[in-house]
């Protein structure tokens, strides 16, 4: 007998802002997201989604994956590691892309911003570490994980400027730079967006989150929101996520599970015609795509994932995952579908005695941006 | 500025209309050049480091050509493309007969027919003979089918995986009753080989040994005149002849990538030459690391270059020896080539010793190329190269190290001739080569490397495309070919 390699004992880690989202938590209800404990919803997942939607929510971001790249060549390897444009920005400035390997296949969705000349922050959603540090070799720089040293506070919706500005936070606005010391405390801000809704990022010391979240909450009429009412805009957003619409290409167990960009129903994040990133070639000379990773609507009141998507001709492919959207009144799914499934022929089979519920393929913001990249390209 | 720096600057040119740059001076690179050359294109070759000497003085009035005397395999193709015999390429030996001397002192001499080694083991062992030379006519036929695959071309279907996994003490273990039989093969097969015999993928290295194809015989040895040095001038004869034009610098700088497609090299000063289409010859890393950059490569491939070099390597040494070598039995006929093989334990021994440092006596393969070029040494005296193999990999410099080396040519040399009587003028030792990788090692790395790089119009035949030890050509040729088929599409990946 010896020890396992694997602890999946382990409780979920608090968050900085775990102290402060506990006591607002009254549903209880919380999830694991890597490794760090997040609320799934704070009292009302809907009411939280409206609160962003119409006004100004925040949300714990620490669970999220983060990066501090710094040196001479930073701007050179994340442009590499990444397909972000990241030695095009300047400072204060994010930039989205994706995490693609050499067989040009998706290993995560990434956000690179950079903080100063040779300091930038690199975000993902699931940890790249080991990517990371066999990509540094012969670079220039200085890779560390501070995911847990850091608290990252989001502030999400249509009047999420004005609630930084009132907490005295927004110095993305008072001095154009994306880090800086307000009222002694360190801070790094920068923009983000969950699906459509925009917003911004507060990432601060893990020692100041509290200080950091009393300001907010005095100063500003945001309302916690959760990882549910989160979902619900990522969806109708269009966003995929990594491990749950797709696989990440380093867990896909044969090359079947991986996903290219444009499977994913992200081209636009990877251009081929954009400069050197790493698996550029390989999605430039990509076969036609196998799958298509396309957002439905469905006239129904759920719909777990795993649910059939059917055409006439038989099983065209799977919810990957769904929510219920409160402003579309019906539920919003992800479904990996076969490249050549007719979009204007789906039902999804979500009863046990195999009812099915007509399926029609749905407009989003994500869509319309890869449509039109499309199209350009 | 200086005026100096100035005058410099005005110096640098920027030189196009070229449809392929060839970089290194290696066989390969001469084999590409020549090829494409042939196949109507307009070449450069950019040799780069100093030009090998022919001959080396190693004490006054005895020379060595430096680089191996023998060759186990040519690439018939190029041999026949080029046509290397008009142009230079000479066997002094077609058919060299092998002298093996064992650990017990007995000996086996093997004729340069393969198709006859009945007779000769039926001498050492009459009861293993016919099992031997069947044993030995199933192993070619299984290497001829491999052939292509060695020499960078699709994998088998047959033999499976496990056959190839196998090593060679699995597949000899219990086949001979003399095992001197197994003894011999074993040191065939580890000539230049990373691995000891027991480990897996070491059978590949005896099909590798016996696919090859040398003056029109499967499995044979045949010495170049010249050696080395004469396959290099035959070879450089065959690309001046083609209309490649040959440029030496001390070093290239990097090549230039434009987009996702090579379009030339810059050099120190920086002058250009521009082509679509570039061919290195040199290391693996010096081809994409140092020349392209880390940041134009795919991390995944970059990281395949990043691989440990075997620790041991083999080493070849040159003795210059005072009159007529003394020895009955091995000087009856100079003109062969004598190999030493020890038995299972010591050869592992040597293994395990060379990993950690230490110098023992391995395999020891020995020729005496002034029976076959009476120049090279004065009248009534000898020459002899000697390859030992393993030895633990060592930088040239390293003075010790040498002493110890030189001491194990000279064993070596008595070992194979005990009564030797000729005295030991002086010994050259040159800079020890790396042992090549294990052949599926080197053959999946090979095809990492030479497919996964991804820039467009660029190819690869250095040492990390050959497979074994040893010139073959062939990634020569196969570099040229791709290069052909890339710029015939116009270049289309």
């Amino acid at each position: 007998m010896i020890f396992s390699a694997v602890d999946n004992s382990a409780e979920p880690r608090a968050t900085p802002l775990y102290a402060a989202a506990a006591g607002l938590c009254a549903t209880n209800a919380w999830t694991s997201v890597n490794g760090w404990a997040l609320a799934r919803s704070y009292s009302d997942t809907v009411e939280e989604y409206e609160a962003a939607l119409n006004d100004v929510a925040f949300v714990d971001l620490g669970p999220l994956c983060r990066y501090s790249v710094r040196g001479a060549e930073a701007g050179a390897f994340l442009a590499r590691l990444t397909s972000c444009p990241a030695t095009d920005v300047c400072v204060a400035e994010s930039a989205r892309g994706l995490i693609v390997n050499a067989e040009g296949f998706v290993v995560d969705c990434a956000e690179t911003t950079r903080l100063s000349k040779d300091l930038f922050l690199l975000t993902t959603s699931v940890p790249v570490d080991r990517r990371l540090l066999v990509a540094a070799r012969g670079f220039d720089v200085e890779i560390s994980n501070v995911a847990g040293q850091v608290g990252a506070l989001g502030l999400i919706g249509p009047k999420a400027r004005d609630a930084a500005a009132a907490a005295g936070v927004d110095i993305l606005a008072a001095e154009a730079s994306a880090q800086g010391r307000v009222r002694g405390v360190e801070l790094a801000v920068r923009p983000v967006a969950i699906g459509a809704l925009t917003g911004i990022e507060v990432i601060f010391p893990a020692e100041d989150a509290l200080v950091i979240f009393e300001r907010v909450r005095g100063k500003t009429t945001a309302a916690p929101m959760g990882l549910d009412a989160m979902e619900i805009l990522r969806i109708e957003g269009g966003v995929p996520r990594t491990g749950v619409d797709f696989v990440s290409a380093d867990d896909a167990r044969t090359q079947g599970d991986a996903r290219s960009p444009d499977e994913i129903g992200l081209p636009h994040l990877a251009p081929p015609n954009r400069g050197w990133f790493n698996g550029r070639r390989a999605v430039k000379n990509a076969a036609r795509a196998r799958r298509r990773l396309v957002l439905l609507s469905l006239d129904c009141d759920a719909a777990p994932p795993g649910v059939s998507i059917r055409t006439r001709a038989g099983i065209a492919g799977v919810v990957t995952s769904a929510a219920f959207s409160p402003k579309l009144k019906r539920v919003l799914c992800f479904a990996d579908l076969d490249r050549d499934a007719p979009l204007g022929d789906l039902e999804a089979v979500i009863g046990p005695d195999g009812s099915r519920v007509p399926a029609r393929a749905l407009e989003s913001f994500e869509g319309r941006r890869a449509a039109a990249f499309r199209e350009n390209l | 500025m200086s005026e100096a720096q100035f005058q410099n600057r005005k110096a640098a040119k920027i030189e196009g209309g070229f449809d392929a740059l060839v970089i290194g001076a290696t066989a390969d690179a001469f084999a590409a050049a020549a090829l494409m050359a042939r196949a109507g294109l307009h070449v450069v070759l950019i040799e780069t480091g100093e030009r090998a000497q022919d001959k080396k003085e190693i004490a006054p009035g005895y020379y060595a050509i430096p680089g191996d005397p023998i060759a186990f395999a040519l690439d018939q193709a190029v041999v026949d493309g080029l046509d290397l015999y008009r142009c230079g390429l000479s066997f002094a030996a077609r058919r060299l007969e092998t002298f093996v001397r064992f650990g017990d002192g007995a000996t086996l001499t093997t004729t340069g027919d393969p198709e006859l080694i009945e007779e000769a083991v039926a001498a050492l062992c009459e009861a293993d003979a016919g099992a031997f030379s069947a044993f030995l006519a199933q192993e070619r036929k299984t290497a001829r089918a491999l052939t292509d695959w060695f020499s960078g071309g699709a994998a088998p279907a047959a033999p499976g995986r496990e056959m190839l996994a196998a090593s060679i003490d699995d597949v000899l273990s219990g086949r001979f009753a003399d095992r001197r039989l197994t003894d011999y093969l074993r040191a065939e097969a580890s000539l230049g080989a990373p691995a000891r015999a027991s480990e897996p993928y070491s059978y590949l290295s005896l099909l590798r040994r016996l696919s090859g194809e040398i003056a029109g015989l499967q499995g044979g040895v045949a010495a170049i005149a010249g050696g080395g040095r004469g396959l290099a001038n035959a070879l450089r004869r065959a690309a001046q002849t083609a209309g490649v034009s040959i440029r030496q610098t001390d070093r290239v700088k990097s090549v230039i990538v434009e987009w996702d497609k090579v379009a030339g090299v810059s050099f120190d000063d920086g002058g250009q030459l521009r082509a679509p289409i570039i061919v290195s010859a040199l290391g693996a890393r010096e081809t994409f690391i140092d020349f392209v950059g880390r940041a134009r490569l795919d991390i995944e491939f970059a990281r395949i270059l990043d691989f440990a070099s075997p620790p041991i390597g083999s080493c070849r040494a040159h003795l210059a020896l005072s009159g007529p070598l003394g020895d009955p039995l091995v000087g009856a006929d100079l003109s062969r080539r004598f190999l030493l093989a020890l038995a299972a334990q010591p050869l592992e021994s040597g293994f395990l010793a060379a990993r950690r440092g230490e110098v023992r006596p391995g395999v020891a393969e020995l020729v005496f190329p002034s029976s076959l070029d009476a120049a090279l040494a004065p009248h009534g005296c000898l020459t002899a190269t000697i390859l030992l193999h393993p030895v633990p990999y060592f930088s040239p410099d390293d003075e010790p190290r040498r002493a110890q080396i030189e001491q194990l040519a000279r064993d070596a040399l008595r070992a194979i001739a005990p009564e030797m009587s000729a005295g030991v003028v002086a010994v050259d030792i040159e800079a020890p080569v790396r042992a090549a990788p294990t052949t599926y090692e080197a053959i999946e790395r090979r095809r990492l490397i030479t497919d996964a790089s991804g820039l467009e119009g660029y190819y690869f035949c250095g040492p990390e495309a050959l497979i074994g030890a040893g010139v073959s050509l062939s990634a020569g040729r196969r570099a040229a070919e791709r290069a052909l088929r890339y710029f015939r599409t116009g270049g289309a990946s």
